[in-house]
């Protein structure tokens, strides 16, 4: 196994070296923007990305760190235990779907070969329930977040370990869609997702300080002040596309899920520490 | 009785063309509503769609059914222009070269291994690709020791009038811009980015000695107009209108002028010591050309020359 790991290690290097400027591998990607924000906040401890802005904004920081005493998302996490434990109307349980629950968020969002698409947790969830007569949960606000909490808090400590199987052209192509959508411009405001949280990460919009690319997906669902609620990864995708005055896309819809494969990919090796609480 | 007949039938009349009217303005905002929606649909088929088009339109609809057609017109055509403002914007991004690697990543990454040395016009740019007249040229700077500036650009001696040294604002709300700037706007028009163009202002013997990459020959005397601003001979009104509708996207309709798609034009000709292109940014501001469309580059030929930047003859 470690032989393997390494002998591919090698020629992933070796690939790499002879193709640097035609292409670059998502190892590669990933390399670039941790060293990216490594040399950008020398002093940050890489985890500590996971926690967003508080990683490098001392006063937010004290005020998250007070609020993680009494987690606002904790009944949502207790909600969810209760759902996982609940069984459907025809008797199964979530755990039927999932055997290894509920810790498993760090298998997602992965590259599911038979449906030709990227894989994501809350896709996968209401898969199941459909599949057992259930009816769907809405993927930005409600109970879908319950869940998500209760896997994510499950799951916390594990590493996030997005996998590109190796020549599997329509994995490739589906993170090399969502890396293009990272970095495409849009919205009246001409922002990309790049332009707040690489290029400004640690700079002030308004009155916030942007959080930073690397580490972004370890911590969702997220409860937020704003939303007094616990809300997805999705519906964030929503918000920020909604601020630079771009039309959001659908949750859970090709453009979005694509987008968190590229950007948990980027997150590789990061502890999850989900659910959240942010501003 | 034949006076009631007649004052019926001209009140009739009068109604009629009333009505007519209302149902002309009628016709109009949803003809203004009918290509809003479609500018729309266009933005979105690239997945550039900004967020209030669809709720514009949703208001121009209610000001169309309250009556209010010229409030509907105004708020359609605002959402036209968005729409085709996002399309532009999510094409000129698809076809970005490094999109996906921004300087600003590897600049920040790679720190002590950017190699800029000779030939590079900043620390992080080497050169630029432009197309200029169908064939890519790469814009760079030279890197030979014994490169001079050009005869023609290497004396100092210069009559006043004409060539009297310009200020460094030529009008209100005009920007005056610099190489690097220039190279921006070069890539954007190289790079499928129809609303903005490059203009070489000087006449032709002066192109042919060679001219910046990616700019479009278009003489200053086929610009200018008298003091009365008009022509005296109508073939040169019609050149005129040719250039403004043909090269800078002005709408000529029924002789009048719209310039709301007319491009961001940057102009130049051979240095701070040249009128010709200050000359024809006023003129064109005098024609209602929008003074945020035009830039101007002050240095021209003479600054090009003297940074060693790539020229190339038509």
């Amino acid at each position: 196994m470690m032989k393997k790991l390494i002998l591919k290690l090698i020629l992933t290097g070796l690939v790499s070296t002879a193709m640097t400027s035609a292409y670059a591998s998502p190892e590669d990607d990933r390399k670039l923007l941790t060293k990216y924000f490594e040399t950008r906040f020398p002093n940050v401890e890489k985890q500590e990305f996971a926690n967003g802005a508080y990683a490098y904004d001392k006063v937010g920081r004290e005020s998250w760190e007070a609020i993680e005493e009494f987690p606002p998302y904790e009944i949502a996490i207790d909600d969810g235990q209760a759902m996982w434990e609940k069984p459907f109307a025809n008797g199964k349980t979530y755990k039927d779907c999932f055997s290894g629950g509920p810790a498993i968020a760090q298998l997602f969002p992965h590259w599911d070969k038979k449906q030709a698409k990227v894989m994501t947790l809350a896709l996968a969830l209401n898969q199941c329930r459909e599949a057992n007569g259930e009816k769907p949960l809405k993927y930005k606000k409600g109970s879908i977040n319950n869940i998500l909490a209760y896997i994510a808090f499950e799951s916390r400590g594990k590493k996030t370990h997005v996998v590109i199987p190796d020549g599997d052209a329509g994995a490739l192509a589906a993170y090399e869609d969502g890396k293009k959508f990272f970095y495409t411009r849009r919205g009246q405001l001409n922002f990309s997702c790049a332009t707040c949280h690489v290029q400004n990460a640690g700079n002030q919009i308004r009155s916030e300080i942007l959080s930073p690319a690397l580490g972004q997906s370890t911590h969702f669902p997220v409860y937020r002040s704003k939303w007094g609620a616990v809300g997805t990864l999705h519906r964030r995708f929503t918000g920020c596309n909604k601020q630079v005055r771009a039309k959001p896309f659908k949750a859970q819809g090709e453009e979005y899920r694509n987008l968190e494969y590229f950007l948990t990919y980027m997150s590789n090796d990061f502890e999850l520490n989900g659910p959240g609480a942010r501003k | 009785m034949r006076i009631m007949t007649i004052m019926l039938l001209s009140f009739t009349l009068a109604m009629s063309n009333t009505a007519m009217a209302a149902d002309k303005d009628a016709a109009a905002a949803q003809s203004a509503i009918d290509k809003a929606e479609t500018s729309r649909k266009h933005a979105a088929s690239v997945g550039g769609e900004w967020r209030d088009t669809g709720k514009i339109i949703k208001k121009a609809k209610a000001a169309m059914k309250e009556g209010q057609f010229d409030k509907a017109v105004k708020l359609a055509r605002k959402a036209e222009r968005q729409g085709s403002y996002g399309y532009e914007q999510a094409i000129s991004q698809k076809t970005q070269k490094n999109l996906t690697t921004p300087s600003y990543l590897s600049g920040g990454a790679v720190s002590g291994s950017v190699v800029a040395g000779e030939g590079y016009i900043t620390p992080e740019l080497k050169g630029i690709d432009v197309i200029h007249n169908g064939k890519t040229v790469t814009i760079t700077r030279t890197t030979d020791k014994k490169a001079r500036i050009p005869v023609a650009f290497d004396h100092t001696a210069r009559a006043c009038p004409p060539f009297c040294v310009q200020p460094i604002t030529v009008a209100n709300n005009v920007g005056t811009i610099g190489e690097l700037e220039v190279l921006q706007l070069l890539k954007r028009a190289s790079h499928g980015d129809n609303s903005v163009m490059v203009v070489d202002s000087r006449t032709p013997e002066w192109v042919q000695q060679g001219t910046i990459p990616g700019s479009v020959s278009i003489p200053w005397n086929k610009i200018s107009v008298d003091t009365q601003g008009t022509f005296a001979v109508d073939s040169e009104t019609d050149i005129l209108n040719d250039i403004l509708s043909k090269d800078f996207g002005v709408r000529i309709a029924d002789g009048k002028r719209d310039f709301r798609n007319a491009k961001t034009l940057v102009m130049f000709c051979n240095g701070s010591w040249c009128p010709q292109s200050s000359n024809n940014i006023k003129t064109l501001i005098k024609l209602g050309y929008p003074a945020y469309k035009l830039k101007w580059y002050r240095g021209g030929m003479q600054s090009w020359l003297s940074l060693g930047l790539t020229t190339v003859k038509p």
